[in-house]
Parts: C-alpha cells; sequence; structure tokens
C-alpha cells in the first residue's frame, strides 16, 4: 500500500513536468495548429542557461530560472522571428522540417557547449518529506512541483484572460484571417506565444532537474518530449487545462499502470505511444479541446 | 528559358541512348574506384584533419540510401510523413543478426524473412495513417520509432538480441574463390599517374577482400531496389500514390482506393528500411539498440530533405550526406579560425540541423532541385510521343485554333 | 429505363432539409442540364449522386442498379466520373500522367507487377496512347509533358475533362464547367462538350449558372428552388416557366 502511494507522487511529480511541457505545446499549438518538435530542446536549452548562471555566474538560484525564463523567451522570439514566420502558417511540412532541423541543431549546440556528462543542478525546493501519508513520504518536491503547475497555469490563464495580448493570441487561435483583418499583428502576436512556451518549458526543464535523483544533460528532454505530447494531445491540445489532467494522467500511468501491469520500466514510453495514437485516432480533440468541424 | 540547352535528347532515339550509357558508364567508372582506391587506407587531409574515405563508410551510407528510399516512397510519393522509418531499420539489422550469428543463415537469405516481415509491420503501421494526418502522423511515428531500443533492451527478448551489448554477427561475406580482385587491384595499382591511389601493390588481404566484395554485393542490392521503385513509379500504382499525395478527395473519386495504396505504401517503404538495416549491419558487424532510436529517424528525414523530397537520386545523395557529415565533423579537430573546443562534440548534428534549416529556405526541393536546374542549363530531355491513335481532326476546330493560342503562351 | 433514375431523393442536414421529394430521370446519350438559385441544393444532388452524401429518402437507380449501395471510391468502376469546381488536379505530376491515372479503375498493374515490370508493358503503353490521342482531341498534346502546376486554368480544365474522359465513363457529371472562363471561353467550351458527348458516347449531367451555356445545350433542363424541382422540360419550356422566372427574378412589385 505504501509502495502504491509513493507511485502515485511519483506520478504527479513527473506529471508534473509533463503538464509543463505541454503546456507550452499547447500555447504554440493554439496559435498555430503546429506542434514544436524543438519544444523539448528549446526547454532543455534553458534549463541548462540557469544552470550556468547558477553554478558559474553566481546568481541566486530562483533568480537564475527567472532570467534563463527571460534569456530562452527572447531566444524563441528570435527564432520565430526569422525562421518561422517567413513561412505560410498554413502550409505544416516546411515548418515541420524547421522544428526538426531545430531539434538537431539545438541539441548539438548544447552538447557542444556542455558536453554529455550529467551535471547536478541545485535544488529549487527544500529537501526532505512534508509529510507521511499512508506510510509513504510525501516530499516537498513533490508538492512544489505541483504547486509549480498551478501557478504557471494560473499566471497564463490570467495572461491571456486579462491582458490585451492575451486577447489578441485568443483571437489569432481562433481565427487568424479574422484578426489581421480587425488589425491585429498577427506576427508579433504568434511569437509572443513562442516565447512564453519557451519560458515555460524552461522552467518545466528547472523544476524537473531539481533534484538529487536527476541531473541535467543534452539529452534529458528527448524522451521526456513524447510524453509531453502524449499529455497534450490526451487533454486536448488546444487546452490548457487539458494540459494539465493530461500530464499528471500520463505521469500516473508511467508509474502505476505500467508496473502494475507488469510491463517493464522500459515499456513505459511505449505506453505513452500508445495513448497517443489511441487519442489521435478515436478522439482527436482529446478530453477538453474543441473538436475541428470539416465542411465538406 | 532565355537560351536553350546545348544538349536536347529525344528518349528512345540512339543519341539519347548514348548518353544514357555514358551516364551508367561514368556511375560503373566510380563504382569500380570506390571498390578498389584507398581500401580502408585513404584519407584526404585538409587542414590536418584527416577525414577518411573509406569503402567500409560507403558500404553503410549505402545502407541509408536503402532506408531513405523507402522514406522517398512513402513520404516523397505518397505524401505520408512518416518519422518512423528508424524502426524498420532496426528491426531488420536485428532480424538479420540474429539469423545469420545464431542460425548460420547466409546474409541474403535473410532477406527472405525480413522483407516480408517488415512489409507486413509497415503495413500495419499505416493503418493509424488512414485516420491520422500530416503533423500528428509523424508525432504517432516518431513515438513508434522511439520505442524500439527499449523493445531490444527487453529482458524477455534477450536470448534474441543479445540486450545492451549488441548482438555480434561473425559471419563476413566472402568473394568466390574465381574472383581475382588481387589481380585486379594489382592491375590498377599498375596504371600510370593513378596507380598509387589503387592500394600498396601488394594485394589484397582477406578482410579487405571481404570488405569489397561486400561493397559490390551490397550495391547490387541497392541497384535492384532502385531499380524496383524507379519501375513503380513509372506505373500505374505509382501514379495512383502520387495522385494520393496531391490530392486525395479526387483520388478517391477517380477509383483510387485510398486505405491501399496508403498502406502498400508503408509496407514497401517499411521493407526497404529492413534490406537497408541487414546492409548495415553485415557491414558493421555489430546490431546495438543505441543505433536505432528516434534520433536515426531524424536522421533518415535529414538524407530525405536535403536529398530531394520525391526524387531517386535524392536518397543517394541524403545517404551520403548523413553518412558522412557527421562522421568528416567529428574528425575536423582543425578549422581555421575555429577554437579547438568547439570542434568537440556533436558538430555533425549541428550541421545536419543547420542544413535542414537553411534549405527549407534556399533550396526545398534539395540539393538535387539545385543539381536538375544547373543541368537544365545544358541537357534537355524530350519525351517520346505515343502515336496517335487516328490521324482525324480534333473534336473541334476551334480547339485547334484556341491550342495555338496556349501553346505560345505555355512556351514561354 | 433511363440511365440514371432519381426518385424521390430526400436530403437532411440535421434540421435543413437540403433536397426534398426530388424527382427526375436522365436519358441516356443526354446532356442534362440542373440549375437553379444559389443554395438550391444542386451541389447536394451532385454529390448524392458521387456517393459523397447519402439521402435520407429516396432510391438512385444507375443502369437499372441501385447506386446508393456503391461507396464513394468505386463510383469510377460503376462509370460515373465527374469534374470539381475548384479543379482537383494532381499538380506534381505532368498533364498526360494525371490523365493516365484517370484509367485507373480500367488497368490492372498492381505494386507488385509494377515494380517486378511484369507483363505490364503492353498495358501501359496503350494507357499512353489512349491519353495522348485524348489530349489531341481536346487540343492539348503540345503541353502532355509539362507539369500541370502552372498551366492556364483554360488548360487544366481541359485536362481534367481529359482526366474523365479515359475512364470512358457512362455518365460524365461537369460541375460548373464555365466558372472563370471568358465568354469566348465559355462558346467554345459548349462546343467541346457536345462534341465530346458525341465523339465519346456520354451522357452529361451539367451544374452549371451560365444560362447561356446550359441552355444552349442541354436537351433537358431541371430546375431546382429550396431543394424542390420547380420546373423540367426543355430549355425552351423551361425559361418560359412562371415558376422559374420567379425562383431566379422574384415576382414584380404590385
Amino acid at each position: 500500500m505504501e509502495l502504491f502511494i509513493n507511485r502515485i507522487f511519483d506520478g504527479l511529480s513527473n506529471g508534473a513536468t509533463y503538464a509543463l511541457i505541454a503546456m507550452a505545446l499547447v500555447m504554440i499549438f493554439k496559435a498555430t495548429t503546429l506542434i514544436n518538435f524543438a519544444q523539448g530542446e528549446f526547454a532543455m536549452f534553458g534549463g541548462f542557461i540557469a544552470y550556468v548562471l547558477a553554478t558559474e555566474r553566481g546568481v541566486p538560484m530562483w533568480g537564475a530560472v527567472v532570467l534563463a525564463m527571460v534569456i530562452s523567451a527572447l531566444l524563441a522570439a528570435g527564432i520565430e522571428r526569422t525562421l518561422i514566420r517567413p513561412f505560410d502558417p498554413a502550409d505544416h511540412l516546411p515548418l515541420v522540417i524547421i522544428t526538426l532541423g531545430l531539434f538537431l541543431a539545438i541539441n548539438a549546440v548544447a552538447g557542444i557547449v556542455w558536453r554529455f556528462d550529467p551535471r547536478a543542478f541545485p535544488e529549487l525546493f527544500p529537501s526532505g518529506n512534508a509529510a507521511s501519508i499512508g506510510g509513504a513520504n510525501l516530499s516537498w518536491y513533490t508538492i512544489f512541483t505541483l504547486l509549480t503547475v498551478l501557478v504557471v497555469a494560473g499566471a497564463l490563464t490570467l495572461l491571456l484572460n486579462k491582458t490585451k495580448i492575451g486577447l489578441a493570441f485568443r483571437a489569432v487561435s481562433s481565427n487568424l484571417e479574422s484578426s489581421e483583418l480587425v488589425g491585429i499583428k498577427v506576427g508579433p502576436t504568434l511569437q509572443f506565444g513562442w516565447a512564453i512556451a519557451a519560458a515555460v518549458g524552461t522552467l518545466a526543464v528547472a523544476v524537473f532537474v531539481a533534484t538529487p535523483v536527476r541531473q541535467i544533460e543534452p539529452n534529458v528532454m528527448i524522451t521526456g518530449l513524447i510524453f509531453a505530447v502524449s499529455a497534450a494531445a490526451l487533454g486536448g491540445l488546444d487546452s490548457l487545462g487539458g494540459a494539465i489532467v493530461g500530464g499528471l494522467a500520463i505521469g500516473l500511468v508511467q508509474s502505476i499502470v505500467v508496473p502494475y501491469v507488469g510491463v517493464p520500466s522500459e515499456l513505459s514510453l511505449l505506453a505513452a505511444v500508445v495513448v497517443l495514437m489511441l487519442v489521435l485516432l478515436f478522439k482527436p480533440s482529446g478530453l477538453f479541446g474543441t473538436p475541428a468541424v470539416e465542411r465538406v | 528559358m532565355a537560351t536553350a540547352p546545348r544538349f536536347q535528347f529525344t528518349e528512345g532515339t540512339p543519341q539519347y541512348r548514348t548518353y544514357k550509357l555514358i551516364g551508367y558508364g561514368i556511375l560503373l567508372l566510380l563504382v569500380l574506384v570506390v571498390a578498389f582506391a584507398y581500401n580502408d587506407t585513404g584519407s584526404i587531409t585538409l587542414f590536418d584533419n584527416d577525414y577518411k574515405v573509406s569503402i567500409t563508410r560507403v558500404t553503410k551510407a549505402i545502407s541509408f540510401i536503402i532506408a531513405i528510399l523507402g522514406l522517398q516512397v512513402v513520404a516523397g510519393f505518397t505524401g505520408q510523413l512518416s518519422l518512423g522509418q528508424g524502426f524498420f531499420f532496426g528491426v531488420g539489422a536485428y532480424l538479420s543478426a540474429w539469423l545469420v550469428s545464431d542460425h548460420n543463415w547466409p546474409w541474403l537469405l535473410t532477406l527472405v524473412v525480413i522483407i516480408p516481415t517488415c512489409f507486413i509491420f509497415g503495413m500495419a503501421f499505416g493503418i493509424p495513417a488512414l485516420r491520422i494526418k500530416g503533423l500528428y502522423l509523424a508525432l504517432v511515428t516518431l513515438g513508434l520509432a522511439a520505442i524500439l531500443p527499449s523493445l531490444i533492451l527487453l529482458d524477455k527478448l534477450e536470448p534474441y538480441t543479445a540486450g545492451a551489448a549488441g548482438k555480434q554477427t561473425d559471419s563476413d561475406l566472402v568473394p568466390p574463390g574465381w574472383l581475382p580482385l588481387d589481380g585486379i587491384v594489382d592491375a590498377l595499382h599498375k596504371l600510370p599517374l593513378v596507380g598509387s591511389y589503387f592500394g600498396d601493390g601488394d594485394g589484397l588481404s582477406s578482410r579487405e577482400e571481404q570488405r569489397v566484395w561486400t561493397f559490390f554485393i551490397m550495391t547490387i542490392v541497392a541497384v535492384v531496389c532502385f531499380k524496383m521503385v524507379g519501375n513503380l513509379i513509372k506505373s500505374r500504382p505509382g501514379r495512383a500514390i502520387r495522385a494520393v499525395r496531391d490530392n486525395e478527395t479526387s483520388a478517391a473519386v477517380n477509383g483510387i482506393g485510398l486505405a491501399y495504396h496508403k498502406t502498400m505504401s508503408f509496407g514497401v517503404a517499411s521493407a526497404l528500411g529492413g534490406v537497408g538495416g541487414m546492409v548495415y549491419v553485415a557491414e558493421l558487424g555489430i546490431a546495438s539498440p543505441g543505433d536505432f532510436t528516434q534520433l536515426l529517424s531524424i536522421l533518415f528525414i535529414v538524407g530525405l530533405v536535403v536529398g530531394g523530397v520525391g526524387t531517386l537520386s535524392g536518397a543517394v545523395i541524403g545517404g551520403l550526406v548523413i553518412a558522412f557529415v557527421p562522421d568528416w565533423a567529428s574528425s575536423t579537430q582543425n578549422f581555421p579560425g575555429v577554437p579547438e573546443r568547439w570542434l568537440q562534440g556533436p558538430t555533425g548534428g549541428l550541421i545536419l540541423g543547420l542544413m535542414l534549416i537553411v534549405l527549407t529556405f534556399v533550396l526545398p526541393g534539395g540539393i538535387v532541385a539545385g543539381v536538375r536546374r544547373l543541368r537544365a542549363r545544358f541537357v534537355r530531355v524530350n519525351p517520346a510521343r505515343p502515336p496517335l491513335l487516328t490521324t482525324g481532326d480534333p473534336t473541334t476546330n476551334a480547339l485547334a485554333d484556341s491550342a495555338t493560342v496556349d501553346a505560345a503562351s505555355v512556351n514561354d | 429505363m433511363a440511365l440514371l433514375e432519381v426518385n424521390d431523393i430526400e436530403v437532411r442536414f440535421g434540421g435543413i432539409v437540403a433536397l426534398s421529394g426530388l424527382t427526375f430521370d436522365i436519358e441516356e446519350g443526354q446532356i442534362c442540364g440542373l440549375i437553379g438559385p444559389n443554395g438550391a441544393g444542386k451541389t447536394t444532388m451532385f454529390n448524392v449522386i458521387s456517393r459523397i452524401y447519402d439521402p435520407t429518402h429516396g432510391t438512385l437507380n444507375f443502369s437499372g442498379r441501385n447506386l446508393l449501395k456503391t461507396p464513394p471510391h468505386q463510383i469510377a468502376k460503376a462509370g460515373i466520373f465527374r469534374t470539381f469546381q475548384n479543379l482537383a488536379l494532381w499538380p506534381r505530376m505532368s498533364v498526360i500522367e494525371n490523365v493516365m491515372a484517370g484509367a485507373h479503375v480500367r488497368s490492372k498493374e498492381n505494386f507488385g507487377t509494377a515494380m517486378l515490370n511484369i507483363g505490364r508493358k503492353k498495358e501501359e503503353k496503350q494507357l499512353a496512347t489512349e491519353a495522348f490521342s485524348i489530349l489531341h482531341d481536346l487540343g492539348l498534346e503540345h503541353v502532355a509533358f509539362n507539369q500541370c502546376a502552372g498551366l492556364p486554368y483554360g488548360t487544366l480544365k481541359r485536362i481534367e475533362l481529359a482526366r474523365c474522359l479515359i475512364g470512358r465513363p457512362k455518365l460524365l457529371m461537369l460541375d460548373e464547367p464555365a466558372t472563370g472562363l471568358t465568354h469566348s471561353e465559355v462558346d467554345l467550351l459548349s462546343e467541346v462538350i457536345t462534341g465530346i458527348r458525341d465523339r465519346y458516347d456520354l451522357t452529361i449531367l451539367l451544374v452549371e449558372h451560365h444560362m447561356g451555356l446550359v441552355m444552349g445545350i442541354s436537351e433537358n433542363v431541371v430546375v431546382l428552388d429550396f431543394g424542390r424541382k420547380i420546373a423540367e422540360g426543355l430549355p425552351v419550356e423551361v425559361q418560359e416557366n412562371p415558376a422559374v422566372v420567379e425562383a431566379y427574378l422574384g415576382v414584380p412589385a404590385s
């Protein structure tokens, strides 16, 4: 029983990371119906910036993370402006190729600059356990990662609903042509989306590796991206709330369902892919997304 | 076009045949040169870097070329973006490694198992493609490619796959006794001017002979694959899959079964992926799970795009690029103006990623598109006109008039 | 027995009745025009025949057989071919390849025989010859080997027609063929349509807004308004029918 509860906690804390990356994916998807294959690498790179700022420049840890979020947002905005905007948003193929190229390039740059040996990331949250429930230890880490998800979700919701640029973003997501016609500058609005997504991703990686059991290295998000994509699809690719539900669900599937079904842990990735495939086959709009209506 | 190309050929004429013959002759010469020159000893030195051009590397490139050829079928010609070709490459590699080392099968015979297996798995892959399109198909296939290493590492399969250590094969392709490879190298070595490139004059060691023989066999395998795919594209099913690529709805309305053609296309592509895997393991001698991650699938896409989507020669260029660029990039330890520290690490990945991005802007049709544009300045091939069934007038004379009007504007 | 028998067809989309009680016949060899104001249901009827929509009521017989049992990807095999209003060619293939692909249902080469190059050379040669002849017929043989992308609009329309013709259709459905054509091009089109009907032994169903074209070449005209048939007959009869005039022009203010 205690093992089971431990597994729930593990699942929730992993799921929190997936939820955060999934939220980043949803931000870009909402605006452009594009899945950014390089999202995981953006996030990883941002995480490394935080690492460098904290360990080599002596910036206090949380300050480093926030600064890294800002820097990665600016870099992503630059990438959107130079590499994404020149293309017709409706034609996915060149954009998929470009994001694949970014995937390779950013991963390689991280490997060149920081090599591949894993590095311990300073902890962001108090260590140790907050409580003991049913014999299992609920760590502060788990509590705070979940809290981070809620805070980010809250912040994004505020941003989208209470600010002018958030309004523009929602307009562009809903109908690009109409938005252009009413004078909304679509380019900068999309750029904003990419920037926010990158910032959220950076936070996700920082939170993910800020624990003694994990380290940061350039390949940290290679499989993580697939979990996050499954999470986003499960929750609904244009739903932020869905991304949270999806992320936590995938995390729980990974830590609970997989061991209990007797599937070896290596296949948890398979479980996530199966979930992704089933969702896309049978309910493409996911649990909370808006279904696409097709006119014949 | 301002000036007509210098050489114009019409299909079916003797001059065209000569042109083609010269082309094939040059290719054959290239194959011979690669086979016998620099046999595993050669390298080009640039800026103090040693760039190896060995036959083993070329054979590895051939395995990639075949895999990318498969991608051309499913993605280039049928329009289904599959990021899962690495999966079938890995399956082919492991299947053949297992058959050869555990059951002593000859390498080429393993194709009898690999081709149907990968074909059927590929068709299964194609079934989600019927409902999931474009970007989402890319995601699902990427996911499927990502799980291959974990499948290989399953404890249950360990007796077959040798787990993380990798499956070794000691069997090599041994050239037949009657083939005087030694003699050929000696003869080439005696050639004036270029002789020194062909070995050291002391014949070939048995290991070198095996390498040359493997190269020849795998080249033939590749040529057969290319011939078959070339036949496919020019035929009824080839037109059908390209119709599916260009406009599914009108393809269906014209009687082209979407489900059938998509799944068959996946099947063919996956079978080719498996063949590539066999070539890879035959050359490398070992199949390890780390070689077949989703990164490999992405690499194949790089080759597809860099070469030129929807072309056959693009597969050749793409395969060569992804085989040599990472290899040569890591051999580059010195480059003028760049501090040495930046040259260590995965520079190959960086170059390939940048190539993808730059090509999308500058040359979306890939390198082949650029080459074709260049070639069009010098050579044009006019297709052969089929005979007319009747020599009667067109349906209306008025049409013939309007035709000349159109012709004037079209031939600009 | 008429080639196409439409009987009491009703099509509903949720609460909206797109077609109701629609009954008409198309005789073999006839050119039949289907007209009506916008939203009358012409495209809906078209799509019912090409089996993209299922009617909620009624029967549809083609050559005496129930067409409603045929799925959309098999109407070509049944002998029904159609053009699209917005052109649905395959831009990255050449013109002649587009046309040859139109004969997909009539040919037999499959993946295996194609890749191994077994015995289909004759069929391929025959198809190429046939395609080229049709292109010649329509005045297109000079662009036979060009890629479709980039050719003028009128040319593309004729290519789509050629693609239908090679299928040896029994019923050829033309979806607003005059759209985007100039006055003289529409005159040419009239000649082309009647010409191919004679030369290729076709029955033609034509949805069209251009009155000159429809009235000029149709032997039977069916007029729809709000999903119902309001008139049918010879062009001259239909043109004088008060209900038709009212549907298009309204009633004079009293």
